[in-house]
């Protein structure tokens, strides 16, 4: 059992990053490597271009879709019908793994290639796998080795850079039998070998979808491996799970998402491999699948979407950028936030697709920075985002009787300018160790600092005594 | 209520209360252009990302560099737009459904497009073929190089197959360890031969 | 409150904030906030005659030269969140800080939150602590840290002080105080 499986819901978040911080420091010094390297690439490949003005226009198209959702979903529907292809509307996990049940049985599915798919994580598809009989294998590089150390994902587009090399290393030799010193490209030989036996074998390939265009009816995918290509071309079988927020209106429009989520996500023009899949194979192609299932799934995107403020955050093109730029998410990574979606986008969908209590307290594992606005490719306003799930759990009760006795106490003495000065005063002179037994918000800073040493005159003394 | 019925009514009571935003437009291209013929631009994007280029003036330049270059390879898998000749170059062709077995494979590109470095890959040339040799030449005619994303994609919209791929180098990863390696599913090694 | 600040300023032909926080719920936020069309004209009425010190100093003043204060003193600025992102106060600081003669050294890690937040320092101190403990650690060598913000002092001074590292920190206005001449109030000794 791995340490991310000990207690992993966002419940638990505080006590599972002091854990993280203070039991495998090294985690802090890979997330925070990896993190900052990706945004540095963003940065230059946002400078390289007029990124301002794209990314008002992704928002734009992505706005559009989303005001128009249904009709467009219907539309997608009518022509991925007209490819050949199978859709299937699912509310509920449940109803993604009913799907999943028929091809397995009607094809009798015993191996599944997967590509790198946030949603199949948040559907729980290979546990359902497992439990039918059937062997998942992750095929996407970092997907393949979390899968072998039985962890979730802890980045949206890097699911291992929580592990370090000496950790690949350790991993491989183990279970591939290679040498505990062997170089990177030899690890990544060894997985080629294992996994090429796989896509060979599978009967069934799963993915998940970047964007659904309305009008040709195209599932499209960004990848840099390879695998998503060969996880959609070899096996008889292709089901795709596509979030219904993935949806564009426009075959031309993929132009611009796919270049800005690339270069969003690790600062390259574009993915170097992109699928525009339209369906099975025709009859003047000699592979392919054939038979394509295309798996419009809501689980709690319509809860979201009901929400006036926090359906914005439905723009997501999943790009990472936010989690990048986080100062809290690249002191931990991602397995502290206990679900599939971690950091600023983490916090603002997670309490839709979760419900706002289960998601406490994802919201408040923020500074309100504002960093993750800055970066944002479809200009999702993830600070107020925050804000509104924080005013919605005091709104539905979710704050402790002790947090809102100290907020009504702070705003009465905030009130009274004579009150809130002789306050000021006291905490001057008083210990904070000892004043922690009464305010309890002390308590929290002085465990991990110092109070400050005051001047011998306040500033309103030296105000009221005329500063010369 | 089918799941259908529930997912597009709960949608659309819920935009019906919010202002519609309208389509922003065509997307473009949104970069200093300088404006190199396209052809060059593809060569300066693709060998950044790793790829290679080689430029040849005639099918007899195209099939001369082939014999050489396939005189290091023994299995051969092809493209089903890929000229017969090339049967002769000296690789044994492997058969269709073998390509995984081919050390060296040859297709031939729908198109390419100079502002991202990207071969336009028709699902109908064969996608294994494309897809499983280690090393794979890419055939490309010059004058189907398309300036934009946004050009390439107007140009195969009504004529669409199952599947195109947009394939902007070899294949990489950084995955173990930040480190960056090639060729770990589809090839590590690609070649556009431009006619 | 927010009925109650607009009253006390209705007169002030100036409202100037030694915080970008301060500045920054003043002038971003006291208009979303308000609950009537009356309060909200006198939040924007007094948003528009809001400034943060160095920006009031620098282009409302116009005053860019103070003295010679500073002068050999090597100087870390960090840039804290409201007044970066929601003043756009960034350049100002360092340009006074300069003027008095100071040299501001480059800090790679000098726009990253410091890890304050208000009462998430208190509600998620682990976090907030390894926030802080980023800056410091890329903290170049230096005579004193500094920011416009009380908050993000207090949170950098309080770890390094836990941390016993032996760096000085103090105010914008402080600084600027010693700039133009003026004498240090002397801390409390322990």
């Amino acid at each position: 059992m791995s340490e991310a499986s000990r207690d992993y819901r966002p419940g638990a978040y505080r006590s599972a990053a002091a854990r993280t911080l203070r039991d495998t420091p090294e985690v802090r010094d890979s997330v925070g490597s990896a993190t900052r390297t990706f945004d540095s690439l963003r940065v230059n490949a946002y400078a390289d271009v007029d990124s301002d003005r794209w990314r008002d226009w992704a928002r734009d198209v992505k706005g559009h879709a989303l005001t128009h959702l249904d009709e467009y979903l219907e539309q997608a529907e009518r022509s991925l019908v007209d490819n050949g292809a199978h859709v299937h509307w699912a509310s509920s996990a449940d109803d993604v793994h009913r799907v999943i049940a028929e091809v397995v049985e009607r094809h009798g599915v015993r191996t599944v290639v997967k590509s790198k798919s946030m949603l199949s994580e948040e559907l729980e598809v290979n546990a359902y796998l497992e439990s039918l009989g059937v062997r998942p294998v992750e095929t996407d590089l970092g997907e393949y080795i979390i899968q072998l150390l039985a962890e979730p994902p802890s980045h949206i587009v890097g699911p291992a850079i929580h592990r370090s090399l000496e950790d690949c290393r350790a991993l491989f030799h183990d279970r591939l039998g290679t040498r505990l010193d062997a170089e990177p490209d030899e690890l990544a030989a060894a997985a080629r070998q294992a996994l090429r036996n796989d896509f060979l074998a599978a009967d069934l390939g799963i993915s998940g979808g970047n964007f659904l265009a309305a009008d040709t009816g195209t599932v499209a995918l960004i990848e840099n491996e390879g695998n998503i290509r060969l996880t959609t071309s070899v096996p008889r079988v292709h089901v795709a799970l596509v979030g219904i927020e993935k949806i564009v209106p426009r075959f031309e429009d993929l132009a611009g998402l796919l270049q800005l989520t690339a270069r969003a996500a690790t600062g390259q023009p574009i993915g170097l491999f992109v699928s525009l899949i339209q369906g099975p194979r025709t009859a003047a192609e000699i592979d392919g699948p054939e038979e394509v299932h295309v798996v419009f799934v809501d689980n709690g995107r319509t809860t979201l979407f009901d929400d006036d403020v926090a359906w914005e955050a439905l723009r997501c093109v999943r790009c990472g950028a936010c989690l990048n730029i986080c100062p809290v998410y690249r002191q931990t990574g991602g397995h502290a936030y206990g679900w599939t979606y971690s950091g600023p986008i983490g916090a603002i969908i997670s309490p839709g697709l979760l419900g706002l209590e289960r998601a406490l307290p994802l919201p408040h594992a923020s500074s309100l920075c504002g960093a993750c606005a800055d970066v944002c490719p479809v200009r999702i306003p993830i600070p107020e985002l925050l804000t509104h799930w924080r005013e919605r759990a005091v709104d539905e009760g979710f704050v402790s009787a002790g947090e809102r006795f100290g907020m009504s106490a702070y705003a009465a003495l905030a009130q009274r300018p004579g009150a809130f000065a002789a306050a000021g005063s006291t905490l001057r002179w008083t210990p904070w160790r000892t004043a922690g037994k009464v305010l309890p918000v002390l308590s929290g800073w002085v465990q991990e600092r110092d109070a400050p040493t005051p001047s011998v005159r306040s500033f309103r003394d030296l105000w009221r005594a005329g500063i010369e | 209520m089918s799941n259908r019925e529930q997912i597009l009514t709960a949608l659309r009571s819920a935009r019906m209360r919010r202002p519609p935003v309208e389509h922003p437009g065509r997307f473009g291209a949104w970069r200093p252009v300088e404006s190199p013929p396209p052809i060059e631009g593809f060569e300066v994007m693709f060998t950044q990302a790793g790829g290679e280029v080689v430029r040849v003036s005639s099918s007899a330049e195209r099939d001369e560099w082939l014999r050489a270059f396939l005189a290091d390879f023994e299995r051969l898998s092809t493209g089903v737009g890929v000229p017969r000749e090339i049967a002769d170059f000296g690789p044994r062709i492997v058969d269709p459904g073998g390509e995984h077995a081919a050390d060296v494979g040859i297709s031939v590109a729908r198109g390419a497009i100079a502002e991202t470095g990207s071969l336009l890959m028709d699902a109908r040339d064969g996608r294994r073929a494309q897809l499983l040799p280690p090393v794979l030449i890419v055939l490309v005619d010059s004058s189907a190089v398309h300036a934009t994303v946004a050009d390439a994609l107007e140009s195969v919209r009504d004529d669409l197959p199952a599947a195109i791929g947009l394939h902007s180098g070899p294949s990489k990863s950084a995955d173990i360890g930040q480190v960056m390696v090639r060729g770990v599913h589809g090839p590590g090694r690609v070649i556009a031969v431009v006619a | 409150m927010l009925r109650h600040t607009t009253q006390v300023f209705a007169e002030a032909e100036y409202v100037v904030l030694p915080s970008g926080s301060c500045a920054g719920m003043l002038r971003s936020i006291y208009p979303d906030l308000a609950d009537s069309d009356e309060a909200r004209a006198a939040a924007e009425d007094l948003a528009a005659r809001t400034y943060e010190l160095s920006e009031f100093v620098l282009s409302v003043a116009g005053c860019d030269v103070l003295g010679d204060g500073l002068t050999g003193h090597r100087v870390a600025y960090h840039h804290g969140c409201h007044a970066l992102r929601e003043l756009g106060v960034s350049a100002e600081p360092v340009t006074l800080l300069r003027s008095c003669g100071a040299e501001v050294v480059e800090w790679s890690a000098d726009k990253e939150c410091c890890g304050f937040g208000g009462t998430f320092s208190a509600k998620l101190p682990e976090v907030s602590g390894a926030m802080a403990d980023h800056k410091l650690d890329t903290l170049p060598d230096v005579d004193v840290v500094t920011s416009a913000d009380g908050g993000c002092l207090l949170q950098l001074s309080g770890r390094a002080a836990r941390r016993e590292l032996n760096v000085p920190f103090r105010h914008l206005a402080s600084l600027l105080w010693q700039g133009v001449g003026g004498v240090e109030e002397p801390r409390r000794r322990p």
